[in-house]
């Protein structure tokens, strides 16, 4: 009997010691799994950004815009954009250097897209950037190469309808080249510029020999060889972009470019935010 | 006068039984305070492991939304400050008081300092130190741009790659 109550007398204390222990490694052991299932929430909603915005980057390559009561999406063709590759001219010897010509050229599109009084300055950080990197590889944007060189983005968005970046070979279409763009390419007052785009649109300056004769009649001086030589009239466009507005705002960039076969490939996409409705 | 003897435990028993409750009440108090001890170390531990976890899922956020360079890489570059190792990420995001989304450097401090992140943007610098535990960092390039990022504390390690 005696026996007996000492038994469960020394029973108790040992028993609620090992409960204690126990709910200590429970304790910590459902912190740690807690966490895991809220890392695991994190990942699976992380795939599910991805996934919607592989669904938004595929808009592109169907060249349909989107129309819903928030989002909405506008298609642009790049082609008679200025080619920031351009800038920079690789000697047989592998030196690369920058072309002074297409310098001027960047400095009065950046003066004339983004109204910035330090066009100079920005065109200077860009062919910088350019002789030390190039040649460019695929996925490179302009959004990219703004933040690179830590230029505000509200400059860099004021610049996006002129300037493009892309392998050296995908030259300036002059067809669908802006005035904005022919004049700084040219260097022509506006009303040159007006009736060059309207012989361009007209099909009254098919070619190179054509806009050559043309342009050296308005400057006899000049030499636009090296100029036409990143130059193409094509009707069809070899780099489009498409802007997606959630709400009116821009939310995504989406850049598609046409490899050597002519099939469209994804270039660089930047998601400001992804919706997710 | 008639003695009856209600049978109950001798003083021996009884001293015996007291020295011996005595003796496990002090044994039970030793280890109740080093079950609260372990219980606070391993609490810390697990908090700083989680902590860690979690600066490595930032990092991880941080590198997957860097803008490119040039060569169509994360424009990503590390490099050693003394005793600690410093990531510098460009991005963009959004500037933290202004809410408004602009290009951005963030730089994250790790080492015997703990670790430390800053946010430079047009706005100016925001910081904020995630940790004063003094860490070691490993990097190893497992591919040009494949890197594997080592938190090592006396306690524990982590690890995670990332692709740049």
């Amino acid at each position: 009997m005696i026996g007996h109550s000492r038994q469960n007398a020394f029973l108790l204390p040992l028993a609620l010691l090992s409960l204690l222990v126990v709910s200590i490694i429970t304790i910590n052991g459902y912190l740690y799994i807690q966490n895991h299932i809220s890392s695991l929430s994190q990942y699976e909603k992380s795939l599910e950004m991805e996934s919607k915005q592989y669904q938004f980057e595929q808009l592109i390559f169907e060249n349909k815009n989107i129309q819903n009561s928030k989002i909405s999406s506008q298609i642009a063709p790049l082609s008679g954009f200025y080619n920031i590759s351009f800038l920079t001219h690789t000697d047989v010897e592998g030196e690369t250097r920058l072309v002074e010509e297409q310098f001027q050229i960047l400095t009065r599109l950046i003066a004339r897209c983004a109204s910035v009084s330090n066009a100079t300055i920005v065109a200077n950080s860009i062919s910088t950037y350019m002789v030390a990197n190039a040649p460019v590889h695929k996925g490179f944007g302009l959004l990219d190469l703004f933040n690179e060189l830590s230029l505000p983005l509200d400059v860099g968005i004021k610049l996006l309808p002129c300037l493009r970046i892309a392998p050296r070979s995908y030259s300036l279409n002059l067809k669908l080249a802006s005035h904005i763009t022919l004049n700084s390419y040219f260097d022509l007052n506006a009303a040159d510029v007006a009736k060059l785009a309207l012989y361009l649109a007209g099909g009254e300056i098919p070619n190179s020999d054509a806009l050559k004769l043309y342009l050296s009649q308005l400057d006899k001086e000049k030499d636009f060889d090296a100029l036409l030589r990143n130059t193409n009239f094509s009707t069809s466009i070899d780099h489009k972009a498409l802007v997606l507005f959630e709400n009116g705002e821009t939310f995504g960039y989406l850049d598609a470019i046409k490899d050597a076969r002519g099939l469209w490939e994804k270039n660089r996409s930047v998601f400001l935010w992804t919706p997710m409705d | 006068m008639i003695m009856r003897r209600i049978s109950a435990f001798t003083l021996i028993e009884l001293l015996v039984s007291l020295a011996l409750s005595g003796l496990l009440l002090v044994i039970i108090n030793q280890q109740l305070q080093n079950s609260f001890f372990l219980n606070k170390q391993i609490e810390d531990q697990l908090e700083f492991k989680l902590q860690v976890e979690t600066i490595f899922e930032h990092l991880s956020a941080d590198i997957k939304s860097a803008t490119l360079t040039a060569n169509g890489h994360k424009s990503v570059k590390f490099s050693q400050l003394q005793d600690d190792f410093v990531f510098e990420i460009k991005r963009f995001g959004l500037a933290p008081k202004t809410k408004q989304i602009t290009g951005m450097t963030v730089k994250w401090r790790m080492g015997a300092n703990g670790i430390h992140k800053s946010i430079s943007s047009s706005e100016g610098v925001s910081e904020r130190q995630y940790s004063k535990n003094k860490l070691s960092i490993n990097i190893k390039n497992f591919a040009p741009h494949i890197l594997k990022l080592e938190i090592k504390t006396d306690k524990f390690q982590k690890s995670k790659l990332f692709i740049l």
